[in-house]
């Protein structure tokens, strides 16, 4: 018997998980702290680093013979770790840090021995589940939003005041975001999921760092020319995340059992 | 109509069987009070009933509902209160207990008010603005009393809600539940036999995951081995009573005594009121079983 889905209660479960977590500066600090030092530290070291591209290391890594001055060279330097290796690493430094979050979840409520309340209420499992996950969800994607526009800006600033171009917004970049939402529910879905059936956090952490590490594929994929980021893959792959997304949701709900989140 | 209803339930825990193959009935409006040694299975008997549990074997219903329904079903009839306070460390009083009526859906307005009067009641509302962590266990205690309270369940599931608690603090939590009997169906573990006299209810006399015995206080009591009872009377014993009652141990105005059957006790008692000592009350305190 299942009942209609009463988003009330999924928000309720999402802000005390949200009041819970930023009432410690030992979870919010790393989680808002490392990307937003990324955010501002890798435009100044791209930028730094693009002053000693010359025209033939740029015509080498980018198979282009007419380049015509250092400036043009410089400019391409930044426009292609910018864009294309940055990108992606900027969507996934939010999630590597909030999966901390994701991974406390329900093994938290377990560990701290609060689970038997939450679970005699009038709440559904999916209630629960979406509950969980909006509570990661909420801060990773506002993080990552937040980053982006700290990082394009300041990118604009020295394309602009250097070369006389900006580089953001562009088509590749909207992509790339169009990515971020889906994304972000695939890895804290499954961290989520992974927390509802271990015993604690630090397993339930240890083995969120594993599910964070294919996440990288992209940019290296990238890097090593294994996929080729154009348009129609970007949109095939949001699509694919999506389906991912549900995929994993609907796993998390039909196998969770509210015995698992009770110390015997 | 059965307010719970246990058919052959037993729960296995990998090869440790906690609950084994037990039935009862309970009306609605009856108090069930668990009692039985540690590792009885009082707490699991209790995760059982309000679906934390699904049985290995044999079904629970709790108001004409399956338990095995509960997982992906609104249940919003069962107030419980673990032996795990169950409330979140890093937040207030006053936003776990808003919190977990918003679970339940109850008109803020009516749960300020709510919450103000259960913590009243309960010598609490000082601690509305603290946060839960800085809170001793007899506080936390309170609070999870008031969360169960707060949406009036028409089950009310508590696991030894008094364990922590000041004698005060219990006193007011018993006088509630004698209130609350009127609507609400209880069921109530307790190590603690002189709760079995002030409470009144029905007694589930669980041991090793079996049931011993299912009935009133005298047929349990019959059933015990090596009852400890405590005597109260109106003033503290001279060394003449304490000598004449040296088989006993004594204290101020209080004579504890180890039975060995419950037969023995009118005996006892006669013997002090023979010696002009007025009783204020007989309380079970302790019990052996050798079953």
């Amino acid at each position: 018997m299942n009942d209609i889905m009463d988003y009330k209660r999924v928000y309720a479960i999402a802000l005390k998980d949200l009041k819970e977590a930023f009432s410690s500066i030992e979870v919010y600090g790393p989680m808002l702290g490392l990307p937003l030092f990324f955010s501002v530290f890798l435009p100044f070291f791209t930028v730094y680093v693009s002053q000693y591209a010359s025209t033939q290391l740029a015509s080498r890594i980018f198979g282009i013979s007419s380049i015509s001055t250092p400036e043009n060279a410089k400019f391409l330097f930044i426009q292609y770790f910018a864009i294309n290796i940055l990108g992606p690493i900027f969507l996934s430094m939010p999630i590597i840090t909030t999966s901390v979050l994701a991974a406390d979840s329900f093994a938290g409520e377990k560990e701290r021995k609060t689970a038997e309340a939450l679970l005699t209420s009038p709440i559904t499992s999916t209630e629960l589940f979406l509950g969980k996950i909006l509570a990661s969800f909420v801060p990773t994607f506002i993080v990552t939003i937040a980053i982006f526009i700290i990082y394009a800006s300041i990118i604009n600033y020295y394309t602009l005041s250097l070369y006389s171009k900006i580089l953001f917004p562009n088509t590749m970049w909207y992509l790339m975001l169009l990515n971020a939402p889906f994304l972000i529910g695939l890895t804290i879905g499954i961290v989520v999921v992974i927390s509802s059936k271990v015993k604690g956090i630090k397993e339930a952490q240890q083995i969120s760092a594993l599910i964070a590490l294919p996440i990288l594929i992209m940019p290296f994929s990238i890097i090593f020319n294994i996929f080729k980021f154009d348009t129609v893959f970007l949109i095939l792959l949001a699509l694919s995340l999506f389906i991912l997304d549900i995929l994993i949701f609907y796993i998390g709900v039909k196998t969770f059992k509210k015995e698992s989140l009770i110390s015997i | 109509m059965y307010a719970i209803e246990l058919y052959n339930v037993t729960k296995k825990f990998n090869n440790f069987t906690a609950i084994d193959n037990i039935s009862f009935k309970l009306k609605k409006k009856d108090m069930l009070i668990l009692i039985g040694p540690n590792g009885a299975g009082k707490t699991t008997l209790e995760r059982l009933i309000s679906g934390l549990y699904l049985p290995t074997s044999g079904d629970i219903f709790v108001l004409g509902k399956n338990t095995k329904i509960f997982s992906n079903y609104r249940n919003s009839f069962i107030g419980y209160v673990g032996e795990n306070y169950a409330l979140y460390d890093n937040l207030t009083v006053k936003s776990n207990l808003l919190f977990f009526s918003s679970l339940y859906k109850l008109d803020p307005n009516i749960s300020n008010d709510r919450i103000e009067a259960l913590l009243k009641e309960f010598n609490a509302i000082e601690f509305l603005n603290t946060k839960v962590g800085n809170l001793s266990r007899g506080t936390k205690q309170k609070i999870a009393i008031c969360r169960a309270l707060l949406f009036e369940p028409r089950v009310l599931i508590l696991d030894e809600p008094t364990a922590f608690l000041d004698p005060n603090s219990a006193e007011i939590l018993r006088r509630k539940l004698i209130e609350l009997k009127k609507n609400t169906t209880i069921i109530y573990a307790t190590q603690r036999l002189d709760e079995l006299t002030r409470l009144n209810g029905k007694i589930l006399l669980l041991n090793k995951g079996r049931k011993v015995a299912f009935g009133n206080l005298e047929e349990i009591l019959h059933i015990l081995n090596g009852i400890e009872v405590e005597i109260v009377v109106a003033r503290n014993l001279s060394k003449e009573e304490i000598r004449a009652l040296s088989d006993f141990y004594v204290y101020n105005n209080r004579i504890v005594i180890k039975l060995k059957r419950l037969a023995d006790l009118p005996k006892i008692v006669k013997e002090i009121s023979n010696l002009n000592l007025p009783i204020l009350t007989i309380n079970y305190i302790n019990y052996e079983l050798n079953l």
